[in-house]
């Protein structure tokens, strides 16, 4: 019995021991399941994440460091008046980019004018070197941005803003833009920019810069207007006030109406204070409208018409000592081209420009004031763009006031 | 001489200026984007593929733009186990940097969106703006995807909004020649029909 006993008991160890070592196994097998799974699931994700992060190259393509554009225009000229028949290396400009942070850029445009200038006296360099834009843009949000402490252009008209030779199609800039708006008008400044929210395609500029002064020249009737009174870019003590720009833009390229889509334009002023004497002084305010549409369909499609209008106005005009300025002056232009589109970039721009200025309008309180007129011309030629970076232009500015001032150009304009 | 009045106002702008948040010219990542190309989507499966010369060539050819990629990285964007479109990451010159944007195409080869990701300059980010990103919807490798014919300009910028349009010209050709392709091969999308 006792030996019955001992048997049974041994065999129920033994019997407990394999059904433990059997449940051990199935344990272990699950667990391996269960790594083997895991590993696996660890591997795809691994191999997604690989996938989702960009290639190494994607990250060659993006330039680092300092970047130059260049833009620059070459000119032919020949008039019957006493400049006769001239070449000018007109503008040669070198722009240096920089990303100063994920959220500022720096800009800057170095200009070499008419061939440069050196030390000498009676050098044949008799150019300039200037400065022509120098700042940074701190990004705050979409509506608001912050242009530095430094030089920028006022914001006054579309040429004095973009003013590369493909942005217009004769061989010199409109005649406006150089004795109403004085372009290249660059200032020691400061700013805020941005893109009105509600209103996609509305952009806004407010400037505060330097003001006009007569350390360089005064304003004048005749080919000068406001010219030489932009000042010194470190002028001191002749700049009496602060001066303030305000400028709001649209673009209809982002309108659902198909029609608006062909639209620009903008409507600026500036308001300043000129001091033409140590005790005369005058507010000056000059504003422009302007704007361009293009048309995208129909008989008219690929013809453009631009439209610019800017008018200074004088507050105490008996101020400026030139008896033949009143209190305002003003400059336009209406124009018509058309674009045929050949291969590529190709595009063969004729055009026709109604121009002109008028330094000695409206009245003053001194009984020597004589209204000497104004200056028009016809402005018509072909504008050729070989291709994104280079084009020819050939043009007439035609005075409709004295023969003597009308000039056939040819040019070559680049900006890469 | 300058007021102080003006002076404090200016000083006062300034310290408001820099009090201010600045935000990141980065406005999208790419997993940010294929949700807003996609948002039915319930997967995507990123994928990257190099071009062979054969296929550059082939690119470079159809579109008339010079590819800047050695590759595509593109997300393929999927439901209930089917492709329904890819967005594709490509790069385009600005004046001096680059400008980072993603294409969303339909199976068919259609532009459903364009976005943004980064554009890295202070001048020309009018790209940005919805409603010129817009005129690129529906266009595909027929589409002229020419600026100033059936893709508005935006004055003042010009290079931004040239390069970006050639930019997506060349990605619809990417995904006809070589992406779209390889999916037929295989079997993940069926053949097109001829056109």
């Amino acid at each position: 019995m006792r030996e019955l006993l001992k048997f049974t008991c041994a065999a129920a160890i033994m019997a407990s021991a394999l059904n433990g070592a059997a449940q051990d196994d199935d344990r272990i097998d699950a667990l391996e399941n269960q790594i083997r799974a895991m590993q696996q699931r660890l591997d795809a994700i691994k191999e997604a994440d690989a996938a989702n992060r960009p290639p190494e190259w994607l990250d060659q393509v993006h330039g680092k460091g300092l970047t130059f554009g260049f833009y620059g225009e070459a000119k032919y000229n020949m008039s019957k008046g006493n400049n006769g028949n001239y070449f000018d290396p007109h503008r040669f400009v070198l722009s240096p980019g920089y990303k100063l942070s994920d959220n500022a850029y720096f800009n800057a445009e170095i200009e070499i004018e008419h061939g440069g200038v050196d030390d000498k006296d009676d050098s044949r360099f008799r150019g300039e070197v200037e400065i022509e834009q120098f700042y940074s843009d701190v990004k705050i949000n979409d509506w608001l941005n912050w242009r530095s402490l430094g030089v920028s252009l006022i914001p006054v008209g579309s040429i004095n803003l973009h003013h590369e030779p493909d942005q217009f199609y004769s061989v010199h800039r409109p005649i406006m833009y150089k004795y109403i708006i004085p372009s290249t008008w660059m200032e020691g400044s400061m700013g805020l920019f941005g893109d009105v929210p509600q209103i996609e395609g509305l952009g806004w500029f407010f400037l505060v810069s330097q003001g006009l002064s007569n350390a360089n020249g005064s304003i004048a009737d005749g080919s000068k207007g406001v010219r030489d009174t932009r000042p010194d870019l470190n002028a001191k003590g002749d700049n009496r006030q602060l001066a303030y720009t305000m400028r709001l833009e649209y673009d209809g390229a982002s309108s659902d109406s198909e029609w608006l889509k062909g639209l620009s334009g903008s409507a600026s002023s500036y308001f300043g204070n000129y001091q033409e004497t140590t005790t005369t002084d005058t507010d000056i305010y000059l504003w422009d409208l302007e704007a361009k549409y293009r048309w995208r369909s129909g008989f008219m499609k690929n013809f453009e018409l631009i439209g610019d209008y800017a008018q200074w106005h004088f507050a105490s005009p008996d101020a400026i000592a030139d008896a033949n300025v009143g209190d305002r002056m003003f400059g336009y232009r209406l124009e018509l081209a058309y674009h045929h589109m050949l291969e590529g970039d190709e595009e063969l721009i004729p055009f026709f420009r109604l121009e002109g200025y008028d330094t000695s309008e409206g009245s003053k309180d001194s009984n020597a004031f004589a209204d000497t007129g104004s200056s028009n011309y016809l402005t018509y030629g072909v504008y050729y763009q070989l291709n994104r970076h280079m084009e020819l232009k050939a043009a007439v500015r035609q005075s409709m006031d004295d023969a003597d001032n009308t000039e056939f150009s040819i040019g070559v304009g680049y900006q890469f | 001489m300058i007021r102080k009045t003006q002076l404090t106002w200016l000083a006062l702008a300034v310290v408001l200026l820099s009090a201010l948040p600045a935000q990141a010219m980065r406005y999208l990542t790419p997993m940010q984007a294929q949700k807003l190309c996609f948002p039915e989507a319930d997967k995507f499966e990123w994928q990257q593929r190099k071009f062979t010369a054969a296929e550059a060539a082939q690119i470079q050819k159809a579109s008339g733009v010079a590819l800047k990629l050695p590759g595509a990285w593109y997300a393929l964007a999927m439901k209930d186990g089917q492709v329904i479109g890819a967005m594709i990451v490509d790069c385009v010159k600005g004046k001096h940097e680059a400008i980072d944007f993603v294409v969303a195409l339909d199976t068919a080869g259609k532009v459903r969106c364009i976005e943004i990701l980064e554009y890295r300059e202070s001048i020309g980010d009018e790209v940005r703006r919805a409603g010129w990103r817009k005129q690129f919807q529906a266009k595909d490798t027929r589409s002229k995807l020419k600026l100033n014919d059936d893709i508005a300009n935006i004055a003042g910028a010009t290079i931004s909004c040239r390069n970006v349009t050639e930019g997506v010209r060349r990605v619809c050709h990417t995904w006809q020649l070589v992406l779209r392709p390889a999916l037929v091969s295989a079997r993940r999308l069926p053949k097109l029909a001829a056109r």
